[in-house]
């Protein structure tokens, strides 16, 4: 039988997309490290946003700099936010890599580096496989702090998503449809480590 | 409603997952002003569940093979409803009360409104209550709650799953404080949705065996309504 595979679609609503790759290696230990006691904002990532959606690749890598938190020791990456008064909305998502994860502590810092807001542990959701905080931005914020949460590193977490595939094939001119499902559980441990998007946009309209 | 109304529309249901997408809009409980009492509408959620086998053969057939689908689907739909019914479970009731409990967990004062529903969605006018800041506003998809399996065998078991969209609207002025999709357990991924994953302590490895544990099958619904209400609570943080 001649048959063509002309197609293997995505999943019905999407599959369980794959693990980020990534070069990053998962850190769960920053034993021997010289960590600083407050994060140095003399170098940030500046994020750009002219008012439309705009998003950033980044990593915390296990060459980051390292910070004494109260959970332990932590690695960081220092972003700063556009300077505009109009109200935009920040995502900061953590990818998954290999079975590692980020669970990103996030700080908002004014210009003298007073932290004026936190977000960590209950303030992350899962959106899809990846977790993430989006919030609204505040004029007075000038720093986003997005550090490693020591107090998770080295925990395990576990997750079941599950989808479906469509395979469209075609044999003696037909075309025809396999449907097959995923059922899938990924076990993560938490990293000091991992890629990471943030994304500037407007605050959607509602509808 | 005809059976062959309620049979396309259960084709229909599945669609929406991915058609019906509302912005999310984050609540920012500092620039929310004085949210202090939410009122917490009667949910729009269907009375009877869903039980969804996402994939099979039968899909591979066509129109007929898909209707033959739905029309088991129905028949499994019709039997854990049985088993709700027969536990006197209310998924309404239960659903209010979990929101209640999640958004007082957030420090909320909070007051269950009742409202009437005449068509599915979020409501289009909101009460005028004395004493409410904000309404929280639930609407589920047309599935909107029940179990689901990826597909047939017993490594793609059926789970439950709740699919809702929230909203939460200032009482004053209509302004939208908050908007989501929370989705626990739902069919493939979506980047934006709230996702939570099922509880593995609710897994049947087939429809016979989930209706022959009816017990853990009500708890089961019972746990994935509570723990969506609580990410609906982690929302409004």
């Amino acid at each position: 039988m001649n048959v063509v595979v002309l197609a293997a679609a995505a999943g019905l609503f999407g599959l369980f997309r794959n693990p980020h790759d990534s070069d990053i290696q998962p850190v769960t230990s920053l034993v021997g490290r010289n960590c600083a006691a407050a994060p140095d904002l003399a170098s940030p990532m500046v994020l750009q946003y002219a008012g439309k959606e705009k998003s950033t690749d980044a990593a915390i890598e296990a060459t980051a700099p390292c910070v004494l938190t109260s959970s332990g020791a932590a690695l960081y990456r220092v972003f700063q936010l556009p300077p505009r008064t109009a109200l935009y909305v920040i995502t900061v998502v953590s990818m998954p890599f290999g079975a590692s994860l980020l669970s990103p502590r996030l700080l908002l810092l004014d210009a003298q580096g007073t932290v004026k807001r936190e977000l960590a542990r209950d303030d992350l959701i899962f959106r899809g496989n990846d977790l993430s905080a989006r919030f609204r931005s505040h004029p007075d914020e000038v720093y986003l702090v997005v550090e490693s949460d020591a107090g998770l590193v080295g925990n395990a977490l576990s997750r079941t998503a599950e989808s479906t595939n469509v395979y469209v094939s075609a044999a003696a001119n037909v075309i025809y449809s396999i449907h097959t499902g995923n059922d899938v559980t990924m076990q993560y441990v938490y990293s000091h480590t991992g890629p990471i998007e943030i994304t500037l946009e407007p605050l959607p309209t509602p509808h | 409603m005809s059976r062959t109304v309620r049979v396309a529309a259960a084709m229909a249901a599945l669609s929406f997952v991915v058609g019906c997408a509302s912005p999310e809009i984050p609540y920012d409980r500092s620039g929310a002003g004085s949210v202090h009492t939410i009122g917490v509408l009667t949910p729009d959620i269907p009375e009877k569940p869903s039980v969804i086998l996402a994939s099979d053969p039968g899909q591979s057939f066509g129109l007929i093979g898909g209707l033959v689908d739905v029309s088991l689907q129905l028949k499994r739909d019709d039997k854990l409803y049985a088993i709700l019914l027969g536990h006197h479970y209310t998924v309404g009731q239960s659903l209010s009360a979990d929101l209640v409990t999640a958004l007082q967990a957030q420090g909320f004062n909070v007051k269950p409104i009742a409202v009437s529903r005449d068509s599915s969605g979020f409501l289009k006018t909101y009460p005028t209550e004395p004493g409410i800041d904000a309404y929280l506003d639930v609407s589920s998809f047309p599935d909107g709650f029940g179990y689901a399996a990826a597909g047939i065998g017993s490594s793609q078991p059926y789970r439950p799953f709740v699919w809702l969209k929230v909203k939460l609207v200032r009482a004053s002025d209509g302004s939208v404080l908050m908007q989501d999709t929370v989705m626990y357990n739902p069919i493939g991924t979506n980047d934006k949705w709230v996702t939570v994953s099922p509880d593995p302590a609710y897994q049947f490895e087939d429809f016979d065996t989930l209706t022959g544990h009816a017990d853990l099958s009500v708890k089961g619904v019972d746990v994935s309504l509570r723990q969506t209400a609580d990410q609906v609570g982690k929302l409004l943080r």
